[in-house]
């Protein structure tokens, strides 16, 4: 019998199941079957409920659009809402103010967003770490102050004004709805609801595919190099900053596009300043860091989850009518824990921080690895490298001694 | 004549409060390289102690001296509160630290919010009513601000150059390791140097609040947004230079005023506008790399 190297024969098979067990190990299937569980919602949900949930895949996607930029590249924005408010804005006033489709709407809200990714990218890139996160702090705010100076309009882009504090007037055309301004009138409301969750879901899988391209691309594995060492990048030859606005460009034009599609397919979407920017003016800008440091950084499939926790905790938070005790003897009016929200859940986000700084959801893929490998009767993998998270904080730390001119350690 | 020297006299108190509300800002920064997004949270305390107990919504009903004593002890408190609490244990971290001085930022601004509106029956949480600290008028109030102001931040230098606790301080901005190898606890420095930021922050609140008729739970990023005005003055300074910090707030105070004078329209976005220029031409400000002193 000839002897055969172990590249002949079941080669084809074998490079079946390499691809197989590359392409669809654990974690994957883990992952399809969450994105069918998510897909499969509305079957266990009453339609009020759905609506509310809706706006959890919003979250995801707003978290991930920060992800892409600042999980990855370890640039950190503070001001994601600006994009949201572009996006949000842009559809809007395309299509009530212009009486443009909605599709036009939707995909010229995004190229607002890109446009604004640019023009705030390309100066602000070039700056390190913490000035980087204050020019981003800032562009909401200015965004803010100009839909005020311009709530009376401007000449050609916005004939009928940016409405000031309290918002545009005229809500934006739904996709479907009740009522005769929707593209596809319905006449039940759970027949809304339900193809209003199914809208939101097919733009949240538009979301992931292309960030999870884009992040698992050779490019993405660039922006990871950036985070772990950019001198090492440079001396490659490549051009860190052309990767890096790259990738805030691309996270503008992914968060000015979920905005946008909130805006007509979204549960309880008016283009006011409230909704785009929160109450706080910074605090969408924040939710949505908190949503993603909760999954964890740099993973985009973290923040999906790092969202249905949020979105879990504050169902749960507003549904407790518990006096706080003590409340009532110092100040003689009692208060509910509902009515403390959103504390909960910042202090929710704080102790993640500090307790759990790499997320859920990197902790539990490592918890499960060492599961498998014990079960395989495997050593336990190393611990690979550093986190997403260690590195950020590596090069942060850098940077500000950098700016402080003290010996690195 | 009189056209030139209204502007800048209004500019110079002007630039004595922004100069106030930075330096608590620029300490934290060049002591513990931490830069602190709660500041603004802390000046909002700071007006909300002394509404507390000046008001009559509030809980006592004490002249505003007095208020203006609990603001800054509230400043400090709150200060020393966040750095015990949350800071020490995650000092290494810098991100982690940035992302949660931002959170407790609005966490704290949540919180005055929910007390004024829930229990205290304040109507309009972005109106919280501060009397000046000195009322019979404006421009007395303005000479106070501006003495204590240069009182204040006299004894700071004094207090970091002459002392040894102050010198502690810049060991410890210099060199974590080196200071330690010289026998001085970090920690306890660090505490120290939250809790005098806290106080400052505190004070400029009850200042702040009591110049512009009333302080508001949204007040640390709405004109003049103290927040960001440290940020823009700690920026062209030099950040964690508190001399810096001080030509920073006079030229911001400055050119905020005469950019006012001529066009209204411009209040609140000349600053900014100083400050990208400064972002993008020469980050490290007039004075970095330098550190508090």
């Amino acid at each position: 019998m000839a002897t055969q190297t172990p590249h002949e024969g079941e080669l084809d098979q074998r490079r079946t199941q390499a691809v197989t067990t590359r392409l669809v190990s654990l974690r994957h299937q883990l992952g399809i079957l969450g994105i069918v569980l998510l897909g499969l919602v509305p079957t266990v949900m009453k339609p009020s409920e759905l609506t509310s949930f809706t706006f959890v895949l919003y979250l995801m996607m707003f978290a991930i659009s920060w992800d892409v930029v600042s999980g990855y590249t370890g640039q950190l924005s503070f001001g994601h809402a600006f994009f949201f408010a572009l996006g949000g804005y842009g559809t809007s006033i395309i299509t009530t103010q212009h009486g443009l489709p909605i599709f036009v709407g939707i995909v010229g809200g995004t190229l607002v967003a890109t446009i604004g990714g640019v023009l705030l990218g390309v100066p602000a890139l070039r700056l390190e770490g913490p000035y980087l996160s204050l020019v981003t702090l800032i562009a909401p705010l200015l965004l803010y102050q100009s839909f005020v100076l311009f709530s009376d309009g401007i000449p050609y882009l916005a004939p009928k004004g940016l409405g000031g504090t309290s918002g545009l007037v005229a809500p934006p055309p739904a996709i479907i709805d009740i009522g005769s301004s929707a593209l596809i009138q319905v006449d039940q409301f759970w027949v809304s609801a339900l193809g209003k969750y199914y809208i939101s879901f097919l733009a949240l899988l538009v979301v992931l595919g292309s960030t999870y391209a884009f992040t698992r691309s050779s490019a993405g594995n660039v922006l990871t190099a950036i985070r772990e060492d950019e001198a090492a990048v440079r001396s490659v030859g490549l051009n860190p900053a052309k990767f890096k606005i790259f990738a805030f460009v691309f996270s503008a034009a992914v968060g000015g596009f979920a905005a946008a599609v909130w805006m007509h397919a979204g549960p309880t979407a008016f283009p006011n300043t409230e909704a785009v920017f929160g109450p706080g003016r910074i605090d969408k800008s924040i939710n949505v860091i908190i949503i993603a440091i909760i999954g964890g950084m740099g993973t985009i499939v973290g923040s999906v989850v790092g969202a249905l926790f949020f979105g879990f905790a504050d169902t749960v938070i507003g549904g407790l009518d518990v006096a706080i005790p003590g409340v009532e003897l110092l100040f003689g009016s009692e208060l509910t824990i509902a009515d403390t929200s959103p504390l909960p859940t910042f202090l929710l986000g704080m102790i993640v921080l500090v307790f759990l700084p790499r997320g859920v959801v990197p902790e539990a893929t490592e918890f499960g690895r060492r599961l498998l490998a014990r079960r395989r009767g495997e050593e336990p993998p190393p611990g690979g490298g550093r986190s997403p998270v260690e590195s950020t904080l590596a090069k942060y730390r850098r940077e500000i001694e950098d700016i402080l001119g003290r010996d690195g350690e | 004549m009189v056209e030139i020297i209204q502007p800048i006299i209004t500019a110079t108190f002007l630039s004595a409060l922004y100069a106030i509300i930075a330096i608590g800002f620029t300490l934290i920064f060049g002591v513990g390289g931490i830069l602190n997004f709660a500041h603004g949270a802390f000046i909002t305390v700071g007006a909300f102690g002394a509404f507390l107990v000046t008001n009559s919504s509030g809980l006592l009903e004490l002249p505003i001296w007095a208020g203006l004593l609990i603001g800054t002890l509230a400043g400090a408190g709150i200060a020393a509160l966040t750095y015990v609490g949350v800071i020490r244990w995650v000092r290494t971290r810098p991100v982690t630290v940035l992302i949660l001085t931002f959170v407790i930022g609005f966490f704290l601004i949540y919180a005055i919010r929910i007390l004024s509106v829930q229990l205290l029956g304040v109507n309009d949480p972005l109106n919280i009513p501060v009397e000046p600290v000195i009322g019979s008028s404006d421009t007395m109030n303005n000479v106070f601000i501006f003495a204590t102001s240069w009182l204040f931040i006299g004894l700071l230098i004094f207090f970091v150059n002459y002392t040894r606790t102050g010198q502690a301080i810049i060991a410890v901005s210099q060199s974590d390791k080196g200071a330690a190898l010289v026998g001085i606890n970090a920690e306890r420095i660090n505490l120290i140097t939250w809790t005098v930021a806290g106080a400052f922050a505190g004070y400029a609140g009850v200042l702040l609040a009591g110049a512009f008729g009333n302080g508001s739970w949204l007040m640390s990023i709405q004109p003049p947004a103290p927040l960001i005005l440290s940020f823009a003055i700690v920026i062209l300074g030099g950040l964690g230079s508190i001399k810096g910090s001080v030509v920073g707030a006079y030229i911001i105070g400055f050119v905020e005023t005469f950019t006012v004078n001529i066009e209204p329209q411009l209040a609140g976005i000349s600053s900014l506008g100083l400050l990208l220029l400064f972002l993008l031409v020469k980050p490290e400000g007039l004075f970095g790399r330098e550190a508090a002193g």
